[in-house]
C-alpha cells in the first residue's frame, strides 16, 4: 500500500512538473526564437538527465551496443527534434492553454499507429476516446 | 480585417504545430516501447534521445545559435527551468510506473495539461486569456486520453 502511494506521489510530481514545464517555456518564449529556445532548452534537459541516469544507472551504460545508438537517434529525432520544437512553436502561437491539451492528445496517435504497426487489437473504449478527443480539439480550437 | 487575417494564420500554425507534435510524440512512443522492451531503461533511453535531439536541432539551425547572445539571462533560466522541471516529469513518471499500477499512474499523468494551465492561470495572466470553452475541451481531451491509455493497460 505505501509503494502505491510512493507511486501515486510520483504520478502527481509527474503532472506537475510538465504542466510548469510548458508554463515556463512559454515565459521563455515570450522574447525568443521557438527554434533557438528548443536548442537551449534540449541542452539543459539532457544534461539534466544524464546527470541522473550517471548517477543512478551507471551499470547500465556498459551494456549498451552501438547499433542501440540509431534507436536513440529515432527517438531523438520524433520526441525532442520534432516534437518539442513544434511544441514550442504551437505554445509561442496560441498560448499553453490550448496548446497544452492538444500537445497531450499523442496517446491518441500512439494508439492508432500500435494498432497498424504493433497489430494491436482496436477496442470500443478507444473509440469513446477518440470521439471525445475529438469534440475536446474542436472545442479548443472554436474558442477565442 | 488584416489583423484577422494575421491571427488566423497564426492560430492555424499553432493548431497544426500542436497537433503535428502530437503525433511526433505518438510516433516516438512506438518506438520508446520498443527501445525499453529491448535495449535499455527509460532513463538512459531518454538521456541519449535528448541528446541526440540537441545535436540535430543545433546541426540544422546552427545559423540560429548567432543569436544566442541575444538572448536574455531570465530566458536562460526559465528554459533551465522549464528543462528541469520537464525532467522531473520523466524521472517521476519513470517512478510512479515502478511503485504503481498503470490504472493509476495515467490518469494523473494524463492530466499534465490541467496544471499547465491552471499554472498558466497564475503566471501568464498578462499574456494568456483562459476562456471556459477552452477548460472544458482540455477536459474531454483528457478524459478522452485517459479512456484510452486505460482500454491499453
Amino acid at each position: 500500500m505505501e509503494t502505491i502511494i510512493t507511486g501515486v506521489l510520483f504520478a502527481i510530481i509527474a503532472a506537475i512538473g510538465w504542466g510548469a514545464s510548458a508554463v515556463l517555456s512559454r515565459l521563455a518564449l515570450e522574447d525568443t526564437d521557438p527554434r533557438l529556445a528548443t536548442i537551449v532548452s534540449l541542452f539543459f534537459s539532457s544534461m539534466i538527465m544524464f546527470s541522473l541516469s550517471l548517477s543512478t544507472q551507471f551499470n547500465e551504460f556498459e551494456k549498451l551496443a552501438v547499433s542501440d545508438f540509431l534507436w536513440f537517434f529515432s527517438a531523438g529525432l520524433t520526441s525532442f527534434a520534432a516534437g518539442r520544437l513544434l511544441n514550442y512553436v504551437g505554445i509561442k502561437n496560441i498560448g499553453v492553454s490550448k496548446a497544452s491539451p492538444l500537445f497531450g492528445t499523442s496517446p491518441l496517435f500512439a494508439a492508432l499507429l500500435a494498432i497498424i504497426i504493433l497489430g494491436e487489437t482496436p477496442t470500443i473504449m478507444l473509440g469513446i476516446g477518440i470521439i471525445l478527443v475529438t469534440f475536446g480539439i474542436i472545442l479548443i480550437t472554436k474558442s477565442k | 480585417m488584416n489583423k484577422l487575417n494575421i491571427n488566423s494564420k497564426k492560430d492555424f500554425i499553432g493548431y497544426t504545430s500542436s497537433l503535428t507534435a502530437a503525433i511526433s510524440y505518438g510516433i516516438s512512443a512506438i518506438l520508446a516501447k520498443i527501445i525499453v522492451g529491448e535495449i535499455t531503461t527509460p532513463l538512459i533511453a531518454s538521456s541519449f534521445a535528448l541528446l541526440f535531439g540537441f545535436f540535430i536541432l543545433a546541426t540544422i539551425f546552427y545559423k540560429q545559435l548567432i543569436d544566442i547572445k541575444s538572448v536574455s539571462k531570465k530566458t536562460f533560466l526559465f528554459l533551465f527551468l522549464a528543462g528541469l522541471a520537464s525532467s522531473i516529469g520523466v524521472g517521476s513518471q519513470y517512478y510512479a510506473m515502478n511503485n504503481a499500477p498503470v490504472i493509476l499512474v495515467a490518469p494523473i499523468t494524463g492530466a499534465n495539461a490541467l496544471f499547465a494551465i491552471l499554472f498558466g492561470s497564475i503566471f501568464l495572466k498578462k499574456i494568456e486569456k483562459i476562456t471556459p470553452l477552452t477548460i472544458i475541451g482540455a477536459f474531454m481531451i483528457i478524459i478522452g486520453i485517459i479512456i484510452i491509455i486505460l482500454s491499453r493497460a
